[in-house]
């Protein structure tokens, strides 16, 4: 069992190993699920003028010249705009930004090298996006709360889930910051999204975009084959698809 | 599908000076500030620091006096006044994580959209047993609007949060500063304590 907490990316990540391993075989494993997002983080960050993403956005590097990630990466957000009917944009913000797929892929990534490398109980949890596999210590699924989106310190939902990611768009972190692509206006009728499905990187971007396409985006979620949901409208509204594995204590 | 749930979330900071109540099943009550504004004998006059407070004038420290504007006349003998917050149940108990050390955790500062506020979560048993609120908010103008329209609809889950026992926390991306004030850090605390 071990718990690492590192930032990387922008953002604090939670890693919960619980694995019944020796100390140094999950020191091991934690090692290269970090260095896995530091090496991301070099290749994807917008932040960064010398990454990858921000030389092909400024047109100095060609698509073929970057790394095979980042074209995997580019491949499935192109996908991701057309099954989310354009919503998820990664140009919505008027250059190359692919962060919102991006964060999601990587933790699934490292998950899935996670499995490969002997673990098979742990939670990755980047900035509140969440993947877990198996179960943790003395319990037979993972425990995941679902944050309330007026109250920092309180829960909407409690789910519990094995091999499953959980991903939450929201404004009350950042503020208004998805945007509608059509209009251009900031996204404000629903103030959290979540997606559970089974890859991170593809619940994220489908919360996203419902968070962008407003009331409608409720409607759109309720018919998305293979992942379950909760939303709260920005008026205090909260529902939840039928599915959603919901605690039953909770 | 989805369906309308019409339940939801409630708040341990729903705290209305202006409404001039407080449920003592959202926000446990500092048994020091219960005794400074404890039950009033009937006729006679609250001591100016626990009176009514007007809204957005409440002295920092003094949470506990928004409840005072109800007991201006108690029934006889009895106090209206909660010193302990009821213990949420657990309809089918889990065996605790025994990686999470008791003792509380946090204390840092929040803030929230209507003002800071701080807290801690207490862990005992090996589980999240309570959330405590330090501090309340000073504007309480935001959760009274709050408190009317969106939050009775949310309220029976958010208690729930109290003993929900959980492994981590999905939400809305925060940065790395906004971490240190999350639920998930507590967590992380309590686990790596």
């Amino acid at each position: 069992m071990l718990v690492r907490v590192e930032h990387v990316m922008g953002m604090a990540v939670s890693l919960d190993l619980a694995d019944p391993l020796p100390a140094p075989e999950l020191e091991r494993l934690a090692d290269e699920v970090f260095d896995w997002l530091r090496v991301v983080d070099v290749t994807f960050s917008t932040y960064k003028a010398d990454s990858e993403i921000s030389r092909l956005g400024r047109g100095e590097l060609r698509r073929e010249d970057c790394s095979p990630m980042v074209g995997e990466v580019l491949d499935r957000c192109a996908e991701l705009w057309d099954e989310t009917r354009g919503y998820f944009d990664i140009m919505a913000g008027g250059s190359l930004d692919p962060s919102g797929y991006v964060k999601g892929w990587a933790v699934q990534r490292a998950c899935d090298r996670l499995r490969l490398h002997g673990s098979s109980h742990h939670c990755l949890n980047a900035g509140g996006d969440v993947f877990v596999r198996g179960a943790a210590a003395g319990r037979s699924a993972w425990r995941v709360g679902v944050r309330h989106p007026w109250e920092a310190m309180s829960l909407a939902w409690v789910l519990e889930v094995t091999d499953m990611a959980v991903a939450t768009s929201g404004t009350y972190e950042r503020g208004l910051h998805v945007f509608d692509p059509f209009t251009g206006e900031p996204a404000a009728a629903l103030r959290s999204v979540t997606v559970v499905g089974p890859e991170l990187g593809t619940a994220d971007a489908y919360a996203t975009a419902a968070l962008a396409m407003g009331e409608a985006g409720i409607d759109w979620l309720a018919q998305l084959p293979g992942h379950e949901c909760a939303v709260v409208t920005e008026d205090g509204r909260a529902m939840r698809s039928d599915g959603l594995p919901v605690a039953a204590d909770a | 599908m989805i369906a309308l749930m019409g339940t939801a979330a409630g708040t341990v900071l729903l705290v209305s000076a202006k409404a001039g109540f407080s449920s003592p099943t959202d926000r446990p009550l500092n048994p020091q500030a219960a005794g400074a504004t404890g039950p009033v004998p009937s006729g006679s006059v609250p001591p100016p620091s626990s009176g009514p407070a007007p809204a957005g004038s409440m002295p920092p420290g003094n949470g506990g006096a928004t409840t005072m504007t109800t007991t201006a006349a108690p029934p006889a003998g009895g106090g209206t006044k909660t010193t302990s917050a009821p213990k949420p149940t657990t309809a089918a108990p889990k065996p605790p994580r025994t990686t999470m050390k008791d003792g509380t955790f946090g204390g840092t500062s929040v803030y929230v959209e209507y003002g800071s506020v701080e807290l801690s979560i207490v862990v005992s048993g090996g589980k999240i047993t309570d959330i405590k609120v330090l501090d309340s908010p000073s504007d309480h103008s935001r959760s009274v609007q709050i408190n009317n329209s969106a939050l009775p609809k949310l309220k029976a889950q958010a208690l729930a949060a109290q003993s929900a026992n959980i492994d981590t926390v999905s939400g809305a991306t925060y940065t790395s500063s906004g971490y240190k004030l999350s639920l998930q850090s507590a967590i992380d605390r309590a686990l790596q304590a």
